[in-house]
This record gives structure tokens, C-alpha cells and sequence, in this order.
């Protein structure tokens, strides 16, 4: 928002309560045209020598400065910021969940600024309910999520308080994936690096986060049921089946990055679905399977 | 991307703003024409209608249309667009306009700020209870409407209307208080021609005091500064009437000067609250002494020196008598002699009764006996005297009945006849006394119409009143002791009455009529013996610093629930020690803390920390319930270390 100027403000860490020295308020114009109506007043009731409109200008200046007050109210004592969970590939929208609190449940009202995106909160807990903003992503890398400003002219909109938070999040986007044919790969022989999958077909090989689209027979309920947390098995295979080959090399060499990357996504995705092995070869090393395969796989696939 | 500004508000806000300015509206409506009336309501009501269908804007041209519309019927109803009543109905509706226009947040913000103005109109009409009353609530909703309109939620707009408005209501006091004023307004507000509500007319015809009764409205308060005088010795006197044309009598113009010497001997002090009427001011028989704003002109009777429509109090001294020393000259005489060439029947009988008497005293008695004994009766709703000159007879020979400006007129007539110089006198008779604000009021009920005739024996007006001659309840008691049927006046009394009346006349004292005086009374009540910038500012700091103590207490009572003084004070310390590039200032804990300060910092400053951070971990960590004292002390002392140490 090109009008909002922030250059001020000096941004404070996320999750660090706002206090009086983070705040910086102005009148709106709305607040000083009531100085104006005020002072308007002031002169009819001094020219006129009515009590009672003397009485209301300064009622109104009583209330301006009452404003100021209540207006920091809203952003006084808020801790929080932006964050983000979950992978997040190109064309999706990346939901930034804004999670504010504060130690009393007084009624706050105030928009949340990021970049040229405005969301409105408001509540009176002392746990805001979690809000989502829906940011689109146009391409991969790193999308950093800038610095949030929090804006409030509640309640009477004659005061503005700002503050601003500084964003330590930033999202990386995967490629997105590309459905093809896929080229045959090759085999894992000259391939270097260890794979972790060299015992009994049975044999529990490692746990993953479960990712969308995973059978549910996978699911280790038993840790579920400790840790709340769904993950799934991967075996170690008795067969000497090497990992498939996902490779750059697959593709013509004047295949763009970004396709490339696509390509190389949807392939990783399939088989992290099938739960198959693989190894992934970029221009600049091999990621061999492991627990943290697919997240370092796409990581890389967004730097290509 | 459309600023919030430019955004729509929902249903409820726009609810709220037309409600604001129903609210605002009420009062100026009462002094519109009824055509006027009734298109602002009909029109408020289909913008109602509008809201709730989603329905927002008119056009361009459609609205440059309605506002040439609302000038030609504001200009065709009240011939004028500009001052009180047509700039206010103008306003009025451009404000009902501003509401069909747009949409916008802006356009509804706009809309309130404009009926914050009107919320002044109404008050240069009336500033009783009532209207202070009304602004403060039209100020109430304009501020929910403002909270709804920037999209609080309706019951928090609603609280927090209330709460700032209440908070805020001593520190308006105060600078109500202190604010100088000016000894008179700058522009005056012309006074009003319309006289029959509230004012005597200078001229009286039967029918003119009794109109004024049924209106019952105030016409003054008055406090007495030492003694009281009794109800029957109340004659205020507000205008003198010599010239008679036959049926009717007419004020004589104040611009005569005052020939009358009114003797000292029974003086009287009383401060008036009022506001002047066309200039003419209601004096005690008979007034000597009378304050800078205002004189003494013919008849004896006072009048302001600036006429306007404000209140304000004139103090004045009186010599409590029924008789009035004033030499009159031979043109004086003539013009107090003249008798019209009608109403023959009572010329004889005041010939007849002169020459039966010896004394000028003897005459007037004779002729107050002759009331008194030949069955006349004192009523509100005498039989309609016929149209032609001879009034007076009819009255006195046909009808016999009358209210107190049929007897006044006859009796004049009566006196003229018999060769002595009379004229009648209009003001008002007694009053109502309210013994908890020890103060009279008197009300155009009390309006009352009596007879002045001059003795040449003693060169001395008498004040001689005919009513009395048929009711001596009217002049002890009130119009409503002596018809309490027909007045429809009861006498009101009860707790609610008297609280009515006293809250009224406290309101008009310190409220409304704050002037200079009153304010020179409070400054010098609170030591200060002269008002001017230091003293004003004196009482603007002292009082300021007293009515923002509540709203410092709630303050420091709010922000304090905002923070964890020991978490917030430990992280002031980190800020003020730790390097601005430290990476993980919000992991360290106060040990770290305090090692890195014994590796980095000065002795001194080891000196002052060490026991701050030693004492953070026994509150936060040993302690279970650490008391809030305890705590706010040791965060007070956290903010000192910060504040002194760089």
C-alpha cells in the first residue's frame, strides 16, 4: 500500500508484545476535520455566547485526545506475526496464517498489512482467532513474506496507530509439477552415496510426514497415538531394486529451468506416491533417498 | 485496490448513521414548517427503505437536481437559505442528502461530521435541560455511528461510545469553566416578533394577557439578594400604556426618558435570569437603581441597553411602594386626560362618581366599590365583546365579566373620565417560590395587566389594581387559586415538581447563563482574585490534572493488563545491553544475560545488573505468586536502568 508511509517505523520481532514506543500515531482526516468542526463550534458559541456549543467543542477536544487513547489501545500488548505451514508449490495460494494475542481480552479491531494485501481482525479474546491470507505464488524460490504492518483507527476512526512487525518467515515454492511422459531412467549403479535399504523387505526403514495422497495403511497409528503426529513407514526392500534415476540429463539440454524443474517435480512426486526409491541428479550433485529425500529434493528443484 | 475509505460499510453501520441523524434531526424539525416536516421524514424513511435493499447511490445529475429541488423548497417555505431557520433546514437536508449520495465509507463519514454541525443548530433556539440533554445524546450516536461506519462491531461501537464520552465529560467541564468569555455576544440573535408565547404584547386588547396564561412558559427567574417581599407586593412592571384609541391600549415607545424620582425608602435587591424581551425588562415597583446593562426610561420602566435574544441576569434594586413621585407637565397631563369619543355610559359614571367625591382617593375607591358590589365577575373566558368602540360600556353595564385586561382597560377609561390622569400598566404579579434553590419564577401565568393613576394632590402615581376589587386570590394567591378550573393550572407541587424546577433554574444559573460574572464568583470561590491568562491557565492545568486522573488510573489499569512486566522488563534489559545484530536476543535467558555482562561490560554496570537480574530470577523462577507490587516495582526499575544507561 504505496500510501502508508513506513519508513519510520522501525519494525519490532515478531511475537514481541507492542508497547507505546513501537506505536506511531497520527490524526486521519477525518479526525481533524473534527478539530475543525470543533473549533468551528468554538467560534459560534464565543461570537454567540451559547454555553451549551461551548460545551460541545470542548466535549469533541475532550474526545479527540480521548481518541489517541483508545485508538493505541488496539495495538498496545499485541505479540504475534505471519507464519506458514506446509509445502507450497507454484500456483497454489500460500494461506499466511496471522496468529496475534495478548494478555487481556479487551476488544481490538485493526487491519494487517503485507504488502499490498490488507486483512481486517478483530476480537475479543485474548487468542485472536487464527486468520488466513491468501498470497499467490507465481514461481518458485524463495517468497519472502515482508514486513507485516499492523494499521487501527479503531474505534471512531479519528486516529491512526501503526506498528510494524518484522517478518522472519519466508516460504520456499516448490516447482510446479508437470505431468509428461516419463523418460526410463537409469539405474542407481553409478550412483554415488549409500541407500538405506539394503535388509528385509519388511524391515521398517524409516519415518516420513505423511504427504497427501499416501495410503493410510502406511500411517504409523502407534506414534500417532503418542505424539499426535501422522507419519508414515518407509521399508527397506530384500530385492536388489536400485532407486529409480530421476535425472536433469533425462531432458534436452535446452530445456529451461523452470520446465525443467516442473518436469523434475512431477516425477519425484510420483514416485514419493508410489513409494519408490529414488535418486534425484542435478548439475550440481545427487540427492540420494534418505528421511528428508523429497524435502531436500523440491528445496533443490526451487534453486535450479 | 480500493482504500478502506473507498470501501462500502455494511447494513448495521448505515443503519446507525441514519439513526445519528434522526437523532441530530428531532429537534430542528419542531422548528420547520409542517410541508418541510414531512418530506424530511418521508425521505428519511425511504433512504431506510434503500439500506436495506442494498440500494446505494444516485447519480450525479439526480443529485444536483435534489439540491436545486431542497434550495427552491427551503427558499419557498421559509424565504431564505442563508441565517438561523433557512440556513438550518438547508443543512438539514443537504445532511439527508449526503446520505443518498456515494456509499462510501467516506460519504457516511462526511455525512456524520456534517450532522455533528446541526447538532449546534437547535441550540441557538433553546438551551434548556432538555437540549443539553439532546446533545449530548445526539453526540452519543454520532460517535457509535462513527465506531459502526470504521467497522467495529455494533455493541463495542456502543461501549465504547459510552465510555469515551463519560471519560471525557470532566475535562469538558473543566475547560468550560476556564474558557474566558466575552461580556456580550458578538453577534446577537435578533429577537423573535412572535410574542404571544412567551411576551407580553405592547399592545392590549381584551383577550391579550389571557392568551399568554395558557402557555405557562417561563418569562423569568429571580433570586433575592436580602429580603423577600410578599407575593401581593410583587407587581413587576415591564411596559406603561397611555394611549388609547378606543378599543385598544398601546405601549408608550421607550424611547422617552424617565421623569419619574421613585422614593429609597423600602429598598429591594434582586438578580434577574432572562432574556430580554424586544428590549424591555421586568422591574420591581418601582426600580432605583439598575446595572450596566441596562436604564431607566418613561413610565419607570427598564430596559436593556443591547436587545438580543440570549439569556443573561440583570441585577437590579427597587424600593418596594404603591406609589410612584413624577411631576407632570401640562403635555403630560393631556396625553394621561385623553379620553376617545366613545364609550359614553362610562364617561358619566366617572363624572358622577368625581363629583361625588372629595378627595382624588375617595374617587378611586368609589369606583373600586363599584366593581366590588354590582355582581362583576373575574374569568379566563368572558363572552366576546362586540366589534364596535363602546367596549368599555359593554364590559362595565352589560357583561360584568373579564380577566384582568378587561379591568385594567375599564378602570383607566373610568379614571380618565373622572379627570385624573391614568394609564395602564402590563408586567407580571407574584410568582412561584422554590424553597430548595431559593429562587422565584415567574411564568407567563403570572401575566397581569393594573392601573396607574396619577394624584395631583400628592404629584404621585398610585398603583391601583381592579382586580382585587373581584378577586383578592388572583393577587394573594396565583392564577391558579383564583381559577384553577378554567387556567388549568393546578398548583404543582410534589418532590418531582420542585426537583424539575430547581434542576431548570441551577441549569440557567451555572450552565447557561455562565457568564463573566459567574465566572469572576468560581475563580475568586477557588482563591483567585482576578481573571485573566495566568489564572485561566491555573485552572485549566490544576483541573486538567484532576479530571484526567480517572482517566490516568483506567490507563495505567488497561496498559498494565497489556504486558508481563517481568518478561516485558527482561527484554527492555536485553534491548538496552545486547549488540542490535545479536541473533538470538529472545532464547537468552537472564543467566546468559548476566554472564555476557560479566565477560562485556564495566564494573559499574555489573554493579547495577547483577542485583536487577538476581532479583527478575527469584520472582519469576522461586517465587510461585509473586506479589503485583513486587513486580511492578522491579519492571519500573528495569525501565529506570534502560532510561539511564547507554
Amino acid at each position: 500500500m504505496s500510501q502508508w508511509s513506513n519508513h519510520s517505523l522501525k519494525p519490532v520481532a515478531q511475537d514481541t508484545p507492542l508497547s507505546w514506543r513501537h506505536l506511531q500515531l497520527r490524526p486521519t482526516r477525518l479526525g481533524l476535520s473534527l478539530l475543525v468542526i470543533a473549533l468551528a463550534v468554538w467560534v459560534g458559541a464565543l461570537n454567540y455566547s451559547i454555553n451549551l456549543a461551548y460545551m460541545l467543542s470542548f466535549w469533541i477536544l475532550a474526545f479527540f485526545i480521548m481518541a489517541y487513547l483508545l485508538t493505541s489501545l488496539q495495538l498496545l500488548g499485541l505479540r504475534g506475526g505471519a507464519h506458514y505451514h506446509g509445502e507450497l508449490f507454484v500456483g497454489d495460494e500460500a494461506d499466511i496464517v496471522f496468529q496475534f494475542s495478548s494478555l487481556s481480552n479487551r476488544y481490538r479491531a485493526f487491519h494487517v498489512v503485507l504488502d499490498e494485501y490488507r486483512v481486517f481482525i478483530q476480537s475479543d479474546q485474548d487468542v485472536i482467532p487464527d486468520t488466513i491470507l491468501a498470497l499467490p505464488t507465481t514461481r518458485r524460490g524463495y517468497l519472502v513474506i515482508p514486513n507485516l504492518i499492523l494499521i487501527s483507527t479503531a474505534p471512531f476512526g479519528l486516529v491512526q496507530a501503526k506498528a510494524s512487525l518484522q517478518s522472519t518467515s519466508q516460504i520456499l515454492v516448490y516447482p510446479r509439477a508437470e505431468a509428461h511422459p516419463i523418460p526410463s531412467s537409469m539405474t542407481n549403479t553409478e550412483l554415488e552415496g549409500t541407500a538405506n535399504t539394503q535388509k528385509g523387505g519388511d524391515d521398517l526403514s524409516y519415518l516420513n510426514e505423511y504427504q497427501r495422497g499416501e495410503s493410510l495403511q502406511h500411517v504409523a497409528w502407534k506414534v500417532f497415538a503418542k505424539q499426535r503426529r501422522l507419519l508414515s513407514k518407509y521399508f527397506e526392500s530384500e530385492s536388489a531394486h536400485p532407486p529409480d534415476v530421476i535425472s536433469y540429463q533425462d531432458y534436452p539440454e535446452n530445456t529451461s529451468a523452470d520446465r525443467l524443474a516442473s518436469f523434475l517435480c512431477y516425477r519425484i512426486l510420483e514416485a514419493e506416491k508410489m513409494h519408490q526409491s529414488y535418486s534425484l541428479v542435478l548439475p550440481k550433485g545427487t540427492i540420494p533417498p534418505s528421511r528428508k529425500q523429497r524435502a531436500l529434493a523440491l528445496s533443490a528443484l526451487s534453486m535450479l | 485496490m480500493k482504500t478502506f475509505r473507498q470501501s462500502y460499510p455494511s447494513q448495521t453501520a448505515q443503519y446507525t448513521a441514519l439513526i445519528a441523524l434522526s437523532v441530530v434531526s428531532l429537534p430542528l424539525l419542531l422548528q420547520l414548517p409542517a410541508l418541510l416536516i414531512a418530506i424530511f421524514l418521508f425521505t428519511l424513511f425511504a433512504r431506510f427503505i434503500l439500506v436495506s435493499l442494498n440500494i446505494v447511490a444516485l447519480k450525479a445529475w439526480q443529485t444536483i437536481l435534489a439540491i436545486i429541488g431542497i434550495a427552491a423548497l427551503v427558499y419557498f417555505n421559509i424565504n431564505s437559505l442563508v441565517g438561523r431557520d433557512g440556513g438550518i433546514a438547508f443543512l438539514l437536508f443537504l445532511a439527508l442528502l449526503k446520505s443518498f449520495e456515494g456509499g462510501t465509507v467516506r460519504d457516511w463519514q462526511v455525512l456524520l461530521l456534517a450532522s455533528l454541525f446541526l447538532v449546534v443548530g437547535p441550540l441557538l433556539f433553546d438551551q434548556s435541560i432538555l437540549s443539553g440533554l439532546w446533545m449530548a445524546l445526539s453526540l452519543w450516536a454520532i460517535l457509535v455511528a462513527l465506531a459502526s461506519v470504521n467497522q467495529v462491531r455494533l455493541k463495542n461501537a456502543l461501549s465504547q461510545a459510552s465510555f469515551a464520552l463519560l471519560l471525557t465529560f470532566p475535562l469538558m467541564g473543566v475547560l468550560f469553566i476556564a474558557t474566558p468569555r466575552l461580556p456580550e455576544p458578538l453577534w446577537k440573535m435578533p429577537q423573535s416578533s412572535d410574542t404571544t408565547v412567551s411576551g407580553l404584547s405592547e399592545t392590549l386588547n381584551p383577550g391579550s394577557v389571557s392568551e399568554l396564561i395558557q402557555s405557562n412558559s417561563l418569562a423569568f427567574n429571580a433570586v433575592f439578594n436580602d429580603r423577600t417581599p410578599g407575593k401581593p407586593e410583587m407587581y413587576w412592571r415591564l411596559m406603561t400604556m397611555g394611549e388609547f384609541d378606543g378599543t385598544s391600549w398601546q405601549a408608550t415607545p421607550t424611547r422617552y426618558p424617565n421623569t419619574s424620582n421613585p422614593t429609597t425608602d423600602n429598598p429591594i435587591s434582586y438578580t434577574m435570569t432572562m432574556a430580554d424581551q424586544n428590549g424591555r425588562l421586568p422591574a420591581l415597583d418601582y426600580p432605583t437603581v439598575v446595572d450596566e446593562q441596562s436604564e431607566k426610561r418613561v413610565g419607570a420602566t427598564v430596559v436593556a441597553k443591547n436587545t438580543y435574544a440570549q439569556l443573561r441576569r440583570f441585577t437590579l434594586k427597587s424600593s418596594l411602594s404603591n406609589r410612584l413621585p413624577e411631576n407632570l407637565d401640562q403635555l403630560q397631563k393631556q396625553h394621561y386626560l385623553y379620553l376617545s369619543r366613545n364609550n359614553y355610559q362610562t364617561q358619566s359614571l366617572g363624572k358622577t362618581l368625581s363629583a361625588e367625591s372629595k378627595t382624588s382617593e375617595e374617587f378611586i375607591q368609589k369606583s373600586l366599590q363599584f366593581i366590588e358590589n354590582n355582581g362583576f365577575k373575574y374569568t379566563l373566558t368572558p363572552p366576546k365583546l362586540d366589534h364596535s368602540p363602546n367596549q368599555i360600556d359593554t364590559f362595565l353595564f352589560q357583561t360584568k365579566q373579564g380577566f384582568c385586561e378587561h379591568y385594567a382597560s375599564a378602570f383607566a377609561f373610568l379614571m380618565r373620565s373622572g379627570g385624573l390622569p391614568s394609564r395602564v400598566v402590563t408586567g407580571y404579579q407574584g410568582g412561584t417560590y422554590y424553597p430548595d434553590g431559593n429562587f422565584w419564577q415567574v411564568r407567563s401565568k403570572d401575566a397581569h395587566a393594573w392601573v396607574e393613576v396619577w394624584l395631583p394632590e400628592y404629584q404621585e402615581w398610585l398603583r391601583v389594581d381592579p382586580t382585587s376589587a373581584v378577586s383578592n386570590s388572583r393577587i394573594n394567591g396565583g392564577i391558579e387559586d383564583a381559577l384553577p378550573e378554567e387556567s388549568g393550572l393546578q398548583n404543582q407541587t410534589g418532590f418531582w415538581h420542585e426537583l424539575q424546577q430547581t434542576s431548570q433554574f441551577q441549569w440557567q444559573q451555572w450552565i447557561v447563563g455562565f457568564d463573566v460574572a459567574k465566572q469572576n464568583m468560581l475563580f475568586s470561590w477557588l482563591g483567585l482574585n482576578r481573571v485573566n491568562a495566568f489564572t485561566i491557565l491555573l485552572v485549566i492545568l490544576i483541573g486538567g490534572l484532576i479530571t484526567a486522573a480517572p482517566i490516568f488510573f483506567w490507563w495505567r489499569k488497561v496498559s498494565r493488563q497489556q504486558i508481563n512486566p517481568l518478561s516485558q522488563g527482561f527484554l527492555l534489559l536485553k534491548e538496552r545491553i545486547l549488540p542490535t545484530d545479536w541473533a538470538s536476543t529472545e532464547s537468552m535467558g537472564p543467566i546468559e544475560l548476566l554472564a555476557f555482562v560479566k565477560e562485556h561490560g564495566t564494573e559499574e554496570m555489573i554493579k547495577k545488573l547483577e542485583p536487577l537480574i538476581n532479583e527478575l530470577i527469584k520472582l519469576h523462577y522461586e517465587e510461585t505468586n509473586p506479589s503485583k507490587q513486587k513486580v511492578w516495582r522491579w519492571y519500573a526499575k528495569a525501565k529506570s536502568f534502560r532510561r539511564k544507561n547507554h
